[in-house]
């Protein structure tokens, strides 16, 4: 089934290029070889290619069967082997208590209604004392428009992730304007929003 | 059946008793519990109990509001509830009783026939039918026995809307209940 995102990612290069996200490489210290990943929304797999070179277990999930053939040559070429999924992440069911790590980098394709079910169940499939990494772009990125959704309420303030995640013990929520170079896609001064929070145990 | 007329004593049995008896109610759906912080109360069930945030809400009525989270853990789902002004039903409730249960929502296959078993019995509604296709609930009187307030819920695969808990807010705020 082709979808908006298929027609995105369907270019000879990679949208969101082929390096990781620089939150996630600072994120590297939580990152136990062995652990299980999920990356989600994750695209043409530069974050999933990545976190299966620190030796992580990783699942990759993409709706987009586009990207998902780019994120397989890419993690060929790097000579890393990790599981995919094409799902769509409202749909797909990813049990409980099955990951140490989830990696959610600019996933705000999602309205406010969807996001807080898309929330759940990434708790859901924590596994108690795990993980989320979590990315994406605040309001006033709106006015640098240099990616992400044209929509305000897709974006993230601090108080609502506090708010949202006031179940999990937050270990770092950080508002940043820095500059962002990840292909076409995210390229250019961004207003960011950074969080790393525990499910309790 | 049991009779649900007034015993030999002059009690009547509580109403869960009676809808029990009945087979009408096939389980708790929630449980909701009024409190003075939320945050401090959704820590507290996700860090000793294991529950998850699933949703968070704000609700608004007509002269007074409340904010809510919906926890689950399996099958349990507790909802806390706090009031976000003094004329909130909530707040209220909380300067009446402290913080504890508002209300137990049981889980009824038939909601018109308990309903109609619960009047019949002499448990009044405090609110319309409120819900669309999916999700169908009603608020009844505090239950004078037990003093907790039952709602009746039926669910056919929907979910708590915003406009559900809406409109049940804007219903108790009519009559001044809380």
């Amino acid at each position: 089934m082709s979808s908006i995102w298929d027609e995105r990612y369907a270019i000879e290069d990679y949208l969101f290029g082929t390096e990781p996200n620089a939150f996630l490489v600072t994120q590297r210290h939580l990152l136990m070889p062995g652990a299980s990943v999920l990356a989600v929304a994750d695209g043409e797999g530069r974050n999933g290619v990545w976190l299966a070179e620190q030796g992580l277990r990783v699942l990759s999930v993409d709706s987009s069967v586009v990207a998902q053939n780019k994120a397989r040559a890419l993690a060929q070429q790097r000579g890393v082997a990790l599981d995919f999924e094409l799902a769509d992440l409202l749909q797909s069911q990813r049990g409980e208590n099955r990951f140490d790590v989830i990696v959610a980098i600019f996933i705000q394709f999602a309205a406010p209604e969807q996001r807080e079910q898309i929330f759940a169940k990434l708790k859901r499939s924590l596994k108690p004392g795990g993980l989320l990494l979590l990315q994406g772009y605040t309001p006033r990125q709106l006015e640098y428009g240099t990616g992400g959704p044209p929509h305000a309420e897709n974006l993230y303030t601090e108080p609502m992730l506090r708010g949202a995640f006031a179940d999990m013990e937050i270990l770092h929520l950080r508002e940043h304007d820095d500059l962002v170079s990840e292909g076409a896609g995210h390229s250019g001064m961004s207003a960011l929003i950074d969080l790393v929070a525990r499910k309790f145990s | 059946m049991q009779d649900t007329n007034p015993n030999l004593y002059g009690m009547r049995p509580p109403l869960a008793t009676q809808l029990a008896d009945l087979d009408l109610i096939v389980g708790i759906d929630h449980i909701a519990i009024a409190v003075e912080n939320l945050d401090e109360a959704i820590r507290w069930y996700s860090k000793d109990l294991g529950f998850l945030l699933v949703e968070r809400r704000a609700t608004k009525g007509e002269h007074s509001s409340m904010v809510s989270a919906v926890m689950e853990t399996g099958p349990t789902m507790v909802v806390l509830l706090q009031g976000t002004c003094p004329e909130s039903q909530i707040s209220r409730f909380l300067a009446k009783f402290g913080s504890g249960v508002h209300h137990i929502a049981f889980a009824v296959a038939d909601l018109d026939e308990a309903i109609l078993r619960a009047t019949e019995a002499g448990n009044m509604a405090d609110t319309p039918i409120i819900g669309n296709e999916g999700i169908r609930q009603i608020f009844l009187q505090r239950d004078p026995v037990t003093g907790v307030r039952v709602e009746l819920i039926e669910r056919r695969g929907g979910s708590f809307t915003d406009q559900n808990v809406e409109h049940l807010f804007r219903a108790l705020e009519e009559k001044d209940l809380y």
